[in-house]
């Protein structure tokens, strides 16, 4: 939207006449901040984390120049640290503008007709000698939903092999399948406007505070504007988060299984569960065989109790080391409360028992009756900006088709051949490798091909050093598109394709609370870059040419641009719990985000789902629901599952040879491997290097204070990093971040993964401590 | 009297956010040296205020300690999260003080000088 300097007058008199008189009148948003010397104002979202925030970009000159909070959206025109420096990721120096192809130690530029006549001849060559599961992709929750869409129906519709995953695997799969195996369907029931409704919140495995500053500033301000509004935090280590808390629960990495199911013992012991809601909405679940595929047992009501008694709080205080008094307070705060809201994120999702932990929360909710009501919820933080829109939602994980169906399940496939128009048995009905199994693939020559769009996965795979030299192979082909070159997976590719970045292109985010948001471009790619989804259009249909398919490519990939796919989604999308059919583009470039389901143009979107008062699905399934309906639970009567989980560890605790246990996560400055944060002066000065955090009880004992070098080794690797001692992690913890290419924490992180989801344990490994 | 209101506003608008913003150049530093090693006490304020508990760091008024340094922030700054309050400031204060600071404290943002009425919506939290 442009902004012309006489509208600008017009409004400034206007105001200045209404100050005057002692009135107090708004801006139009697009008005706001209009003489910071740009030219328009373009409303998009953050690139950054999925708690999603509305923005508007200043450009001048055809350049980004400044940025701004939407007011107008969920996030109150508020933006965090990060978000406030955008613009400059925009125009950092390494920014790639040409396609690379590399030749011996170098990397020369070429032409894009030429890179894409390469990429396809590889590719053909890989399918012809090897097989189409010989080809893979490997995707993003950052790309936008129209390219994960795209190339979800080049792989596995066109070509019919489900080598495509994507990075949520390593960061949101355990609170998907934990959505899917409680619930029957992903994604949250509720939204950022429970908070406001909330009494007591429950926040375990996330430090809101640096990771999703925005949402945390929200819960804050619950806290301080609403009446006896209680926050329990629990983490083994005291972040920042936990300064607003009112009751920190500290303990042993690994061992809240155990916890969360002492909190349902003293729920349920002191009679403080919901009966009514138990009896009519859950069934009691447990497995029996973990398979694959797992086999489920239906169990009674009493089982479950009887289960709950191998967790007494005295129990579960030998086993995590937390007070059992906590766990007794947070219990019946929990369940007291008038509406309790939990949060979660990766210390929940980046576990080997990441599914079950992610039931357990589901649990207390369902117990409780705390659910599908204002303020009462049970709510996953999400990493990326676009985890749940393209890569959730949009099936692009290996096992998964679009809009909640399943590559295993044959009416879904069934379905998904007939909407794309292909032939019965096209879409393979065995899963395709995961993330981790598909980078050990490309080791052994299994697979030979690579697509990598979006990401950074020779710095973010857990236990990367092997993944690296599979990927660096001379004996594989690996394409890599980025918007910057070199990052630590470019410098092992051999083909690097420039790509438009943020809003140097249009699209679509899906963010936590299923709000979907569209962006609008605001100024033109870095040199030659292209966006994702043009060349993945370009590529489709030239590799189908030159399969001699060209027939089929034109019916396949017809499309021209992301507003073609958009369309084709919301069709896609018709008739399921997702339903975009009234988010038409024209609605969206207006809107400050909509919530699906949202199945018609007049329909509002959804804030709450399966309850009768917000979700009109909910009269779709039975006509006379009044109240919660879970839909999504069918095959049970409706009912949702109660899961008796029991309590087991890492993969790799603690022990004498490495008596430390290490965890990753984020700084407030920076983001995921620090592609774009990193490039930004204000940040990089904030917070210019990694180190380790380390509490002064445990580096009296080693000898060490703070800027003091440390060496930390696990079985897989060693890294020396300056101490800062500080009393945060809890003994026996130690936490290094995530962001920094030159100090790979991930050479030492686990690769070993969740069973249910294959999402990757790094938040626990055992390692050793020593002064260097 | 339209016109007058035009004026005045072409006057106001004229004095761009670098007119007014005082900058100097920061002493070089370490790298690994934080604010806080030497700007104790304004880190101290800080960390207890609205922006501290928000983690609104130094970075996001002051900038880095290289070009971007400025040492009194220009309200400019606070167009992130801030724009409708900064318009306020710009359409309805006196050019001396286009600032947030003449009623906020520097480093805590609490009110120090309460306006004799309300000068802007309160949009954020407490």
């Amino acid at each position: 939207m442009e902004i012309t300097r006489r509208q600008l007058l017009k409004y400034s008199a206007a105001l200045a006449a209404a100050s005057a008189i002692g009135l107090e009148l708004s801006l139009p948003d697009e008005l706001i901040g209009a003489d910071a010397d740009v030219d328009k104002w373009v409303k998009g979202v953050c690139r950054y984390c999925g708690a999603g925030c509305g923005i508007y970009v200043g450009v001048k000159a055809g350049k980004v120049v400044a940025i701004k909070g939407d007011k107008d959206n969920w996030n109150k025109g508020f933006l965090c640290l990060k978000g406030n420096f955008l613009p400059a990721i925009l125009y950092a120096e390494d920014r790639l503008k040409y396609p690379l192809l590399k030749k011996g130690d170098k990397f020369i530029r070429i032409s894009w007709n030429e890179a894409m006549d390469i990429m396809v001849e590889k590719f053909h060559d890989s399918i012809r000698k090897n097989g189409v599961n010989s080809v893979a992709f490997y995707g993003s929750g950052q790309a936008y939903t129209e390219e994960c869409y795209f190339i979800n129906k080049v792989f596995k519709g066109g070509l019919g092999t489900n080598s495509i995953d994507g990075n949520p695997r390593l960061c949101m799969a355990s609170a998907a399948v934990g959505y899917v195996s409680t619930f029957g369907k992903d994604e949250p029931m509720g939204a950022y406007d429970d908070i406001y409704h909330a009494d007591c919140f429950f926040i375990i495995g996330s430090n809101m505070a640096e990771a999703h500053p925005v949402v945390f500033r929200i819960v804050n301000e619950r806290k301080q504007k609403g009446k006896n509004v209680k926050i329990i935090m629990a983490d083994p280590r005291k972040t920042l988060s936990a300064r607003i808390a009112d009751l920190h629960m500290s303990f042993t990495p690994g061992t809240d299984l155990a916890i969360l199911n002492a909190m349902a013992y003293v729920i349920v012991k002191e009679n403080l569960h919901s009966k009514a809601f138990v009896d009519k909405h859950t069934i009691c679940k447990t497995m029996v065989d973990p398979g694959p595929p797992p086999k489920i047992q239906k169990v009674t009501w009493d089982d479950y109790v009887k289960f709950l008694d191998d967790y007494p709080p005295e129990v579960a205080e030998k086993i995590s080391g937390c007070p059992k008094e906590d766990i007794v307070k947070a219990a019946r705060w929990f369940a007291q409360s008038k509406a309790t809201m939990s949060f979660w994120c990766m210390g929940l999702n980046q576990r080997t028992r990441g599914v079950w932990v992610n039931n357990l929360v589901h649990n207390l909710h369902l117990l409780t009756g705390q659910i599908c009501r204002p303020g009462a919820t049970s709510f996953s933080l999400t990493g990326q900006p676009n985890a749940c829109g393209g890569v959730r939602d949009g099936g692009l994980l290996s096992h998964l088709l679009p809009y909640g169906r399943a590559i295993a399940n044959d009416k879904d496939r069934e379905e998904m051949e007939n909407f794309w128009g292909l032939p019965a048995g096209r879409i393979q009905s065995k899963p395709g490798p995961t993330a981790v199994e598909m980078f050990r693939a490309f080791n052994t020559g299994a697979l030979r091909c690579m697509w990598i769009a979006c990401t950074n996965p020779g710095q973010s795979l857990p236990n990367v050093e092997p993944y690296r030299k599979g990927m660096g192979s001379d004996d594989t082909f690996l394409v890599v598109s980025e918007a910057y070159h070199p990052t630590r997976t470019s410098e092992l590719a051999d083909l690097v394709l420039p790509a438009a970045l943020w809003v140097e292109k249009d699209g679509t985010y899906g963010q936590s609370e299923r709000r979907y948001q569209y962006l609008e471009k605001a100024v033109e790619p870095a040199g030659e870059a292209r966006p994702d989804l043009m060349v993945m259009i370009e590529f489709a249909n030239k590799l189908f040419k030159t399969m001699g398919r060209e027939t089929e490519a034109k019916k396949l990939f017809s499309a021209k641009n992301s507003e073609d796919v958009w369309n084709e989604i919301r069709k896609c999308s018709k008739g399921t719990a997702y339903d975009f059919m009234g988010m038409t583009r024209a609605r969206m470039k207006k809107a400050h985000g909509i919530q699906w389901p949202c199945p018609t143009e007049d329909h509002p979107g959804t804030v709450r789902r399966y309850t009768a008062k917000y979700d009109t699905l909910v009269k779709k399934y039975d006509a006379t629901a009044d109240d919660v309906l879970f839909y999504s639970g069918k095959a049970d009567g409706n009912r949702v599952a109660l899961w008796l989980r029991p309590h087991k560890g890492p993969a790799e605790p603690p022990d004498a040879e490495y008596p430390f246990a290490l965890t990753t996560g984020r700084q407030i400055e920076h983001w995921h491997t620090g592609t774009m944060t990193l490039k930004v002066p204000e940040l990089k000065r904030s917070a210019p290097a990694a180190y380790v955090e380390i509490n002064p009880r445990d580096a009296a004992k080693i000898g060490v204070k703070s800027k003091d070098k440390v060496k930390i080794t696990s079985r897989r690797g060693s890294i020396v990093l300056e101490a800062k001692v500080m009393d945060v992690p809890r003994d026996g913890l130690v936490f290094v971040p995530m962001h920094y290419p030159d100090k790979m924490i991930n050479s030492l992180t686990n690769d070993a993964f969740d069973a249910l989801s294959k999402q990757p344990e790094y938040k626990i490994c055992a390692v050793k401590v020593e002064k260097a | 009297m339209n016109f007058i209101l035009v004026l005045l506003s072409v006057f106001i608008l004229a004095q761009t956010p670098g007119a007014m913003a005082k900058t100097k150049t920061h002493i070089a530093t370490p790298d690994d040296q934080e604010c806080s090693e030497c700007h104790v006490d304004q880190a101290s304020v800080w960390f207890n205020g609205k922006h501290g508990l928000m983690n609104v760091k130094c970075i996001v008024c002051h900038g880095s300690t290289d070009k971007n340094f400025m040492a009194k922030p220009d309200v400019a700054q606070c167009i992130g999260c801030h724009g409708e309050e900064v318009e306020q400031v710009r359409m309805k204060t006196a050019q001396a003080e286009k600032t947030c600071f003449p009623c906020h404290d520097h480093h805590s943002l609490s009110i120090k000088n309460p306006p004799a009425k309300q000068f802007h919506v309160v949009t954020g939290g407490k």
